[in-house]
């Protein structure tokens, strides 16, 4: 790779934030380049500094953070030599950018249009009528329908993808030769994810500018990528081109990362299916042991579960004074679940997977039909000792910040149980150590402790009372990869140890084939599949279990 | 349009509690106003006299009907604290133009100086222009508004003698005349005024510069002023709308107090002295009219909202 | 400059000191004051402030400095006693109107949203007009003025904060709802309602001094610095010490508060 390709060099970039005297390095004398025309990937988790990296090529830095050595070159020009007025010059000319939430993005006050031909005005002199001209041109060319139409619209009257096309239109009208886009489909869903990813390909193929492309999410790494670089606390763990990557993960970080992207069978080969899944590997075997443990015993386990024609409602508000309707929200819903079983619940946001948690465990009233845990209606008996518990999916909102842990602990107890403080102080002893911490952790606050710390108090929160049923809301979607396992470890082994029966939601498909025995897809407020976890992801029957399976993985 | 509806909804239900709570407080009083406004010598059928023409023994939704029929043509009846039989709507009428214009030139100023301040202690911030200007301003907040009429009273209408103190000239007369005499205690009640809007401004500017579509403008390659007049500005000024609005109420309260100290003959002192003299027909009346007036300024205020925030238009 | 590891402004400071100095002439002057503030000595009357008067004497010759010291007790206690109706009768509204909701909160809201039509002053005097002037009508009639601000600010937290996840948990765990609210959401609003506490102070020390200065508030002979304000009023121009005084002691004792609340929003 010659020097004269690359239009963009990172050389021994490092940036720090001065915090209370001490100077926190972000980004550690990193170096990479750019190549004309090339889209390179930047891969990391949150606090990897993939972003900062970003921010200090467009001179965006916030004023807390210092550059603290190295070079950005653009062209040959050092940027970080540059007077503000000449880097204002090359923004929008020489590098834009493509932030991650189009909504927060764009001024509320302005139409769509007023802000996309802004930078136009801001770096070329035209008439009014050219300045609108070009800017419906731009609208067009990103695949808006109706471009006068949108040009007097205001960004909260469009869709998501549409803002963002509209953003990405933005970027582009000045001709940049390098796009940095910053996570600029996170905030989508999957269909509209894989259109945007187009998108880009296609301006890039076409205009022939770079583009830094940076997520956390490898499957658009994958889709649009040639090389990658892969980010960890502010350094490079490893790069190279995509194929290679994926195909021959160097590092222990990178493979990590990998496992957590099933990857779909490859059509040609139906034998290798079972085995060409990668991530799924290792976990399929475990999974099979687990069950076959399972499969005896779920003769001598008991129903601990059972939900009969259950149909769940939403109370409406009325325009002045609150008037109540009703709305369905939960469409007869069957289910049985055995002791120690684990069930996973899927679906896409909005499908009434949380609504369905609630209701079981008692917080959503408006139902009607039958649910049974060990044999008591759950409309009639008030909470108690034999209640379901529930993991909250963000445990910084489920855990009382203005209490210390020890308090948040106790306070089950107090509240189900006779014991003396003596004897409670003694369970709770007992459960912050079987999840992992110390009894230093129960004189803390929430807002001590780490994510992954958070998530332990929130499952020892909810054990504490011995539950027979727990239920599980996306309890580890907000996780780094590597806490991820270790939370998932620590469920499994304390449904081992105490016999507890699981109801898992989750959108991560990964997370679901390690953790189900069965799993139940559910849309639109009804259940669509519901089957023992290997057979729905290996045969599907149901179309919209196969569209859900197939926009969740990447392609090999 | 549903919007709109539902706020002329609120406007009449406000207009109705506000009329009944008015009302009330002024019947609920225990002793006989026949016998305080004729005096212990009246005889019995003076006082029966006078209970049948005030209406005292009819019921008392009956006399809030009457009273609401007559206020809404504008008859409040009669005071009782001046000699000759004055009607409460006259006394008002007399008075209300200078309120008005004290209350009036009071906002110009608030608004003429808070926001060139607000929006240099935003751009300056942690200088040492805005510590100034923080702590100035948290003095002044700090200061009733009544002693700074009689501070400003004395500086520069003894001292220095740039207007004549007591001396009030109605704009009709003479409008120059009138401002310079008027400027000063509508500055007594604007400075305080001025203080927390120039704290609020500031905070409101503050917090959308730390908004995404900022850094969005600057990535474009703007100026930070272009940056701050052409989209935060406007952004910041929606809350701070609402605040005026608010603050309307404020002003108003603010011109009882100060034309108390620069004698000025507004509705003001004419309410004092009404509550000193038990006149309760002017307390009610003025009352009510001050109410209405934040009331309905209000209700236009969240008119216009439509019309600036294209987030509340469609709904 | 940093106070037990916290960065503290200069501003917070001052208003540390400030507040402490007005706090300990408020003590001071429940035991001890130079002179009988009500004493009156026709023979000094108006005398500038000397060695004997330290802040001189008032049209009937009463020591000023006493009558303030005196008079600004009189303004803490009463402030805090409408900041105290205010502030409790308020919270519990709020919080039973935003936990509970339905048609009794919109209702209320309503007439909330009414009161906030009447500037303070207004309502203080109606009551005033209705009830008759003085110390304890005053308070009263503040304190009850102030419930629904703190009460539209204890709903609008507690609308929100029973939405969290926290509080859903509370329900699992088989928590009352009383239990709920005033021991789990209620110290959540700390963060709003501790300088709201403050600010409170600081507007129903104004209040109290705007309406004393009208007569209408703490009755002579009892000092009070808004009174002392009116009194002094005629005089201004040859003993301007009369009014400087007391006018001082209300800009003190409302910037002292201010300051420390403008000092804990920076954190």
């Amino acid at each position: 790779m010659s020097k004269e390709e690359a239009i963009l060099s990172i050389e021994d970039l490092t940036i720090g934030f001065a915090k209370q005297r001490k100077m926190k390095t972000v980004v550690d004398h990193i170096s990479f380049d750019v190549k004309k025309g090339e889209i390179l990937g930047i891969v990391g988790e949150s606090g990897s500094g993939k972003s900062m990296t970003a921010l200090s090529v467009m001179g965006l830095l916030p004023a807390s953070a210092k550059i603290l050595s190295g070079g950005i070159h653009f062209f040959g020009t050092n940027l970080l030599n540059l007077e503000e007025k000449e880097l204002r010059q090359l923004r929008g000319t020489g590098i834009s950018m493509v932030f991650q939430d189009s909504m927060t993005s764009f001024n509320p006050l302005l139409t769509i249009g007023a802000q996309v031909e802004e930078m136009l005005r801001l770096h070329s002199k035209h008439t009014k009528e050219e300045y609108r001209a070009l800017t419906l041109e731009a609208l067009t060319e990103v695949g808006l329908p109706n471009p006068s139409e949108i040009y007097n619209r205001y960004p909260h009257e469009l869709s998501g993808g549409m803002r963002q096309r509209a953003m990405i239109a933005m970027a582009m009208i000045t001709s940049p030769k390098l796009v940095i886009a910053d996570e600029p489909t996170t905030a989508l869903d999957v269909t509209t994810q894989n259109k945007i990813l187009q998108l880009l390909k296609k301006m890039n193929e076409k205009h022939g500018m770079s583009i830094i492309l940076i997520s956390h999410d490898l499957r658009v790494i994958q889709s649009i990528c040639g090389r990658a670089i892969v980010m960890k606390d502010g350094r490079i763990v490893e790069s190279g081109t995509v194929t290679e990557l994926f195909a021959h993960p160097g590092t222990e970080y990178t493979k990590q990362l990998m496992a957590a992207v099933p990857v779909l069978f490859s059509r040609s080969d139906p034998g290798q299916n079972e085995a060409s899944i990668m991530g799924l590997k290792e976990n399929a075997n475990t999974n099979t042991e687990k069950k076959d443990n399972n499969a005896d015993q779920s003769k001598r386990q008991e129903e601990i579960l059972v939900i009969r024609n259950l149909n769940v409602f939403y109370p409406e508000k009325g325009i002045v004074f609150g008037k109540k309707g009703r709305k369905q929200v939960i469409r007869d819903v069957n289910i049985s679940l055995k002791q120690g079983e684990t069930l996973g619940i899927v679906g896409e946001s909005g499908s009434g997977k949380s609504t369905l948690a609630k209701a079981i465990v008692g917080l959503n009233r408006e139902i009607e039909g039958v649910i049974k845990i060990n044999d008591v209606a759950v409309k009639d008996s008030e909470i108690s000792v034999s209640r379901p518990q529930m993991v909250f999916q963000d445990p910084y909102g489920s855990l009382n910040p203005t209490k210390k842990i020890g308090w948040i602990l106790e306070e089950p107890l107090k509240l189900q149980t006779n014991l003396g403080k003596k004897e409670r102080m003694a369970k709770v002893n007992e459960i912050i150590h079987q999840v992992g911490l110390t009894s230093e952790h129960l004189e803390r606050y929430p807002f001590q402790l780490s994510g992954g710390q958070r998530h332990r108090v929130a499952i020892a929160a909810a054990l504490i009372v011995n539950p027979k049923l727990v239920i599980l809301d996306e309890p580890v979607s907000s996780l780094d990869v590597t806490i991820q396992a270790q939370i998932l470890g620590l469920l499994k082994d304390l449904q081992k140890k105490y016999n507890l029966t699981y109801i898992f939601i989750s959108h991560d498909l990964n997370v679901v084939f390690q953790m189900c025995n069965r799993v139940c897809v559910i849309y639109k407020g009804e259940i669509v599949e519901m089957k023992e976890v290997r057979e729905l992801f290996f045969s599907p029957q149901n179309e919209y279990t196969k569209e859900l399976l197939k926009s969740a993985m990447a392609t090999v | 349009m549903k919007y709109t509806i539902k706020k002329c909804i609120t406007l009449f239900i406000s207009l109705f509690f506000a009329s009944i709570l008015t009302f009330t407080a002024f019947h609920i009083i225990p002793g006989d106003s026949a016998l305080s406004a004729l005096g212990m010598d009246a005889t019995e059928e003076q006082l029966e006299e006078y209970r049948e023409i005030m209406g005292l023994n009819k019921s008392f939704p009956e006399r809030y009907a009457d009273w609401l029929k007559n206020a809404l043509k504008g008859d409040f009846g009669y005071s009782s604290q001046y000699q000759m039989r004055m009607r409460v709507s006259t006394l008002i009428k007399e008075r209300l133009i200078v309120t008005l214009w004290l209350a009036v030139l009071s906002f110009m100023l608030i608004v003429l100086v808070s926001i060139p301040l607000g929006i240099l202690s935003a751009r300056k911030k942690n200088g040492i222009l805005d510590s100034l200007i923080s702590l100035v301003t948290q003095v002044f907040m700090s200061i009733p508004s009544f002693f700074l009429g009689m501070l400003i009273t004395l500086i520069f209408g003894v001292i220095l003698k740039w207007f004549t103190p007591g001396g009030y000239v109605s704009p009709g007369e003479n409008f120059g005349l009138s401002l310079r005499f008027m400027v000063f205690p509508a500055i007594a009640v604007a400075i305080p005024k001025i203080a927390m809007m120039v704290k609020f401004l500031r905070s409101s500017l503050l917090g959308e510069m730390e908004l995404d579509y900022v850094r969005t403008a600057k990535s474009k390659g703007m100026k930070n002023i272009s940056i701050l007049f052409k989209h935060i500005l406007k952004n910041a000024l929606i809350p701070v709308i609402t605040f005026l609005a608010m603050m309307l109420a404020d002003i108003l309260a603010g011109t009882i107090l100060v034309e108390q100290v620069f004698n000025l003959p507004g509705l003001g002192r004419l309410l004092v002295s009404s509550i000193a003299n038990r006149d309760y027909a002017v307390v009610q009346a003025i009352i009510l009219y001050i109410v209405s007036v934040v009331i309905i300024i209000n209700f236009l205020v969240d008119l216009i909202y439509q019309w600036i925030d294209p987030r509340v238009r469609r709904n | 400059m940093k106070i037990k590891g916290k960065t503290c402004s200069f501003n917070y400071i001052l208003g540390l000191v400030i507040t402490s100095l007005v706090i300990l002439i408020v003590l001071i002057g429940f035991f001890y004051t130079p002179y009988d503030p009500n004493k009156m000595n026709a023979a000094l009357k108006n005398s500038p402030p000397s060695l004997s008067h330290l802040l001189g004497t008032d049209n009937f010759g009463r020591d000023i400095l006493s009558r303030v010291m005196k008079g600004a007790g009189t303004t803490y206690i009463i402030a805090v006693a409408i900041v105290f109706i205010g502030a409790l009768f308020g919270t519990i509204a709020g919080a039973l109107t935003g936990y509970f909701g339905g048609w009794f909160d919109e209702v209320l809201m309503r007439f909330n949203d009414v009161l906030t039509s009447f500037p303070s002053i207004l309502l203080a005097l109606v009551f005033v007009s209705v009830f008759g002037p003085g110390t304890y009508n005053i308070v009263y009639a503040l304190g009850i003025i102030f419930i629904p601000s703190y009460a539209r600010m204890v709903r609008s937290e507690f609308i929100v904060l029973k939405e969290r996840d926290f509080v859903k948990n509370a329900k699992l765990m088989g928590a009352g709802n009383f239990r709920i609210m005033f021991v789990h959401i209620l110290p959540n609003t700390k963060r709003v309602l501790i300088p709201s506490l403050l600010i409170g102070f600081n507007n129903a020390v104004l209040a109290e001094a705007g309406l004393s200065y009208l007569g209408l508030g703490v009755q002579p002979p009892q000092a009070s610095l808004g009174r002392m304000l009116s009194e002094a009023q005629s005089y201004m121009l040859d003993s301007p010490w009369c009014a400087i005084a007391p006018g001082l002691m209300i800009i003190l004792t409302v910037l002292g508060f201010s300051l420390i609340s403008g000092g804990l929003e920076n954190e």
